[in-house]
């Protein structure tokens, strides 16, 4: 026997916005589906399918749904007037005591500079232990300021007369690998993959994500290989992208 | 092979210990480095913790010491700097390859490298690279 197209909605236990989604009709069109519009045969089609129902369940015509009655508010009872309350006196909570990792940080940018911890405490005027979490915060800040600032590992590695194309690398981001594998598989090209432990995999690349590629390999299985155990991959000949160039 | 990536390797080939496995070898404080090392690639100024990773996966400190001097950084630079100059790079694989070629790019997680005499680029993922020429070997 049809039923209304809401009820059936509501004992699958989805919403209109799943309903369309799935169905692929706009949210609008179900409603008004719902509200009693004639449902035409290849819509009733497709709600059908993604119901689970046969077509002939879904009432062509639905009855719209009972409107549900507010329930009436509460009667409005008096507020009882508030007594006169004294604002209580707000106290400053003690400041936590600094991390571990923050005096490690400090121990650490000290003998970078060159002072020792004894030092160190003679300057901050306490023991390193005792500082709270914002004098911590102050020290670290006042101890970087006095790093020179060209004294990073990787300055010290440039090459002389060496010209920083830091904005075209894409550090960071995974975006010419990325590239390379959605030409490939556009291309519906051949991988082969050699793994850390030697083993290869050859196949057609299906899918790929940040942590994984999916090939369907010669015998028709569907391999999903872990980045972290591939040491290296390509294209076979005659379908090769052209290099992940953006 | 930076440090990180070697940890993370050699955790794999020990059946993936959990924190809380590492938590009952290494302690609290310990397991924080450990991590920061593994996952978010730092090089602790205190090395008095890699002989206890060291004992923990029954390898020699000296290897991961040698890790530690081969970052993904210096890796990075090393390519760059071949990249800008037009020059060949060897990359010394886990496989016990050696890929010698040009890199026609790199990002995060891999190296675009023109083998020389061969057409096809080989895409060599970067924490699969063990060493390479120029390193501080």
């Amino acid at each position: 026997m049809a039923e209304d197209l809401w009820k059936i909605r509501e004992r699958k236990q989805m919403s209109v916005a799943q309903l369309a989604l799935r169905s692929g009709l706009k949210q609008d069109l179900i409603d008004e589906y719902e509200e009693g519009r004639l449902l035409t045969t290849p819509h009733r089609a497709k709600l059908a399918k993604v119901l689970y129902v046969n077509e002939d369940d879904i009432k062509r015509h639905s009855a719209p749904r009972p409107k549900r009655e507010k329930p009436a508010p509460p009667p409005a009872q008096p507020k009882p007037a508030k007594p006169a309350e004294e604002k209580p006196v707000e106290s400053v909570p003690e400041p936590p005591p600094a991390r571990q990792g923050q005096i490690d940080f400090l121990k650490g940018l000290a003998r970078h500079l060159g002072v020792l911890p004894a030092q160190l405490e003679d300057e901050i005027g306490q023991p390193l232990g005792e500082l709270s979490v914002p004098e911590a915060k102050h020290w670290i800040r006042t101890l970087q300021a006095r790093v020179p600032p060209n004294l990073t590992s990787l300055d010290k590695a440039k090459p002389e007369g060496y010209r920083s194309k830091r904005a075209h690398l894409p550090e960071g981001i995974d975006l010419f690998e990325a590239n390379y594998l959605l030409e490939a598989r556009q291309a519906s090209a051949t991988l082969t993959v050699k793994m850390f432990n030697g083993e290869a995999f050859s196949g057609l690349l299906l899918g790929f994500g940040p942590y994984t590629l999916t090939l369907r390999t010669g015998d028709n299985h569907e391999v999903t290989l872990s980045k972290l155990a591939i040491a290296y991959y390509q294209c076979e000949r005659g379908a090769r992208p052209a290099g992940g160039a953006i | 092979m930076s440090l990180s990536d070697h940890l993370r390797y050699l955790r794999a080939l020990h059946g993936g210990p959990s924190n809380a496995d590492l938590r009952q070898v290494l302690s609290e404080e310990d397991t924080g480095l450990y991590f920061a090392i593994e996952q978010r690639y730092r090089d602790v100024s205190t090395a008095d913790i890699l002989p206890k990773i060291a004992a923990y996966y029954h390898v020699p400190v000296e290897e991961l010491q040698w890790h530690r001097a081969r970052s993904r950084k210096a890796l990075a630079l090393h390519i760059h700097a071949a990249l800008q100059d037009h020059a060949i790079v060897a990359l010394r694989l886990r496989t016990g390859e050696t890929l010698i070629g040009y890199p026609v790019w790199w990002d995060l997680a891999a190296i675009g490298l023109q083998p020389i005499g061969e057409e096809d680029l080989v895409v060599v993922q970067r924490h699969a690279v063990i060493d390479w020429e120029g390193s501080n070997s």
